[in-house]
């Protein structure tokens, strides 16, 4: 029987990222101290209760409604003879919340178990970073330090999504698709980022 | 004969050397990223208009057109050799595309679902170019209320008939209506959920909107499952594709029942592709003499559902063109691709702006014999394409949606809102809320909401204008019986799961 029973952290659980030759040994500390994934989902995990989990995205939607709702009762709202801005917003928040409320109380014996697929499965901590990284530091660097670093950056943080990253290739590519892409983008299609800021 | 030289005229559109180009790269660049799992063909249409802006409107769509079909003969290519779809429409074809690789008989598989897609597309672009103008005739007599209830019945369509909850459905459908609503309101110039945000004045950046949902959250999806599409090293030669006398027998009718069902589901309101090769593979399925050869590499399983896929969506452009009212997620981009040109699709289009109606009918020929002489003689090439590694596919593809959104409004805020959407599209994806119904609700709630207002203006406030109206009243009808069908359906799935539960 293969259980989910909380083990030892095996040595293929931590995050694995090679030593690149002449790479300072300073930056492989920093990416080991990146938290091991599964013990940060395990440790998150602990204050949700499953059913929980299972029934969080519906609670949103619910919270969504609300917020949205109260905000079109801010706008004007009119009647049915003169409606404002508010008018079809607030319809729709009443229906979001209502749809939401429904799915919660039709999947209520569902969620109890905890049986969601997606709750049983680790979350993928790994990826996310990576590709959330990527994007953050194009929006962070493009109109700072110019189009070549930020494309370079974005590529290589989100090439670390996969464990086991093989080095040349990825700066090779960023370095291919940065200078092709600036000459796309910038110089072909008038885009207004300068090579280097 | 009036429509033949309308067509014929579309034809001097189309074969210009420039429409001719944009066909091409449509077409191909289509092919290519449906032949490669994980990216798909939202994403690149979404990728590809702000490149169009710099085009004129009829160039700029037979591009973005042929990317969309074209994917559509791609994208068989993955699911047959590697058993992995290059599109969520191509998912039946692994059914019995597979099984038959597996024979030693991928090369006749890949040679079938091609004949049977440029013979499904042809039927629907028979029945657009006969029964587009018909229906545009019809619809120009068709009040805002009319269009309020084609619309609620196509968001309806969209949220019950696919796969999955019809609830969730609903309730995406409903947020996509309410990030609709984000930007500046047209009757009072107040602005609405923009919460100070410059970028959000104008509403939520479709492209931004589209790229998270899709892309972003494809690729998070994709590396998160850790059901990273692994390259296949097959090599198809054109001498292993021509079928036996066989599997002519079985190709004929099944390709023409598909080419039907297709255009039908394609042309209502709401329904994708995905739906039309379900349906077309249960079909063929139930009529078969032999239904236990299905999912063991039976030829009408695959011939069936490819026909259908590629009918459905050049018949899309039926209501889309016609009435203005997308049927799926990758029509509201396309629908909200003209609106940024300054053209409104609906029944004047088919007058008014004949020539760029015709001539994107004509080119969607151009583009299918293209796609012909591209996936036969040169399939060797494109399943090379399966060996390029998913390692070196996504964060190429990120860095084209971070420079392709940036540079719609030359603004880095919209790239933040792509992260969002992508986060947001991947976290709801993996509790069972699907992403396509947000972007049609999201394109359509403003259409709604000034056809709701309109309606009401017009008939003095009187919510009876909905039903009086017969064409309204028998939208409204056919929305309702939706409703209560799926949720009658609904009830009985939730009672399995709740038996399955522990």
């Amino acid at each position: 029987m293969e259980n989910n029973a909380p083990t030892k952290v095996s040595p293929e659980d931590r995050c694995q990222i090679p030593v690149p030759v002449g790479i300072d040994h300073r930056i492989y500390d920093v990416l080991h101290a990146v938290p091991n994934g599964k013990r940060l989902t395990r440790f998150f995990r602990q204050f949700l209760r499953p059913s929980l989990v299972a029934r969080l995205p519906v609670l949103l939607l619910i919270l969504i409604g609300l917020i949205a709702g109260s905000i079109a009762w801010g706008y004007e709202v009119g009647s049915f003879t003169d409606m404002g801005p508010g008018f079809v917003p607030l319809m729709l928040s009443i229906a979001l919340g209502l749809l939401a409320a429904l799915i919660l109380w039709r999947e209520w014996p569902i969620t109890r178990a905890g049986a969601g697929k997606a709750a049983g499965q680790d979350f993928a901590w790994r990826p996310f970073c990576a590709v959330s990284g990527g994007i953050l530091a194009w929006v962070l660097l493009a109109e700072s330090t110019g189009f070549v670093v930020a494309a370079i950056a974005q590529v290589v943080l989100t090439a670390l999504a996969l464990p086991g990253p093989r080095w040349r290739s990825i700066l090779i590519m960023a370095g291919i698709l940065s200078v092709a892409g600036y000459f796309l983008f910038v110089v072909q299609l008038g885009v207004p980022l300068e090579a280097v800021g | 004969m009036e429509t033949l030289s309308l067509l014929s005229m579309g034809f001097e559109q189309a074969l210009t050397p420039e429409a001719l180009l944009f066909c091409f790269i449509g077409v191909s660049l289509g092919t290519f990223i449906g032949v490669l799992p994980g990216i798909g063909s939202l994403t690149t249409i979404a990728l590809c208009l702000p490149l169009t802006f710099h085009l004129e409107p009829l160039l700029g769509l037979i591009m973005l057109a042929g990317i969309f079909y074209g994917a559509q003969y791609g994208s068989s290519t993955a699911s047959i050799l590697l058993n992995v779809p290059g599109s969520a429409p191509a998912a039946i074809t692994c059914l019995d595309g597979y099984p038959m690789s597996r024979q030693g008989r991928a090369g006749i598989a890949l040679f079938i679902t091609t004949i049977a897609s440029f013979i499904g597309g042809s039927f629907a672009i028979l029945l657009l170019i006969f029964f587009a103008p018909v229906l545009a005739e019809f619809a120009i007599s068709f009040s805002a209320a009319d269009y309020f209830s084609i619309m609620l019945l196509a968001l309806t369509a969209a949220s019950t008939l696919s796969v999955g909850s019809p609830l969730k459905g609903l309730a995406m459908v409903s947020l996509g209506l309410l990030m609709g609503m984000v930007g500046t309101d047209i009757n009072s110039g107040q602005f609405r959920y923009t919460f100070g945000i410059p970028a959000l004045a104008d509403g939520i950046n479709l492209v931004a909107l589209a790229m998270g949902l899709f892309g972003v959250a494809e690729i998070l999806n994709n590396l998160a499952a850790g059901n990273v599409p692994q390259a296949g090293k097959e090599k198809i030669s054109f001498k292993q594709m021509l079928p036996t006398p066989e599997d002519w027998r079985a190709f004929r009718f099944s390709c023409l029942r598909g080419s039907f069902i297709g255009s039908f589901i394609g042309m209502l309101p709401g329904t994708g592709p995905t739906i039309a090769t379900f349906m077309a593979y249960a079909a063929e399925k139930k009529l078969s003499k032999t239904p236990e050869k299905f999912g063991h590499g039976a030829v009408a399983g695959i011939s069936a559902p490819e026909a259908a896929n590629n009918a459905s969506v050049q018949a899309a452009f039926i209501p889309t063109l016609t009435l203005g009212v997308p049927g799926d997620a990758i029509m509201a981009v396309m629908l909200g691709g003209l609106l940024i040109h300054g053209i409104t699709p609906g029944p004047q289009l088919v007058t008014t702006d004949a020539a760029l109606f015709w001539g994107v009918v004509a080119s969607f020929w151009i583009g299918n014999i293209i796609l012909l002489i591209l996936n036969l003689p040169m399939i060797g090439l494109w399943v090379k394409l399966l060996s390029i590694p998913y390692r070196f596919l996504f964060p190429a593809v990120l860095f084209l949606i971070c420079i392709g959104v940036y540079s719609v409004n030359n603004n880095s805020t919209d790239v933040l809102l792509t992260l969002v959407f992508g986060i947001m599209g991947f976290y709801f994806n993996r509790h069972g809320f699907p992403s396509a119904p947000l972007l049609l609700g999201f394109v359509l709630g403003p259409l709604m909401e000034e056809n709701f207002r309109r309606a009401l203006v017009l008939s003095d406030s009187s919510l009876a204008t909905f039903v009086d109206r017969p064409i309204s009243a028998v939208f409204l009808a056919m929305t309702a019986v939706l409703l209560v069908f799926s949720f009658r359906r609904k009830a009985t799935l939730t009672d399995d799961k709740v038996q399955l539960a522990p």
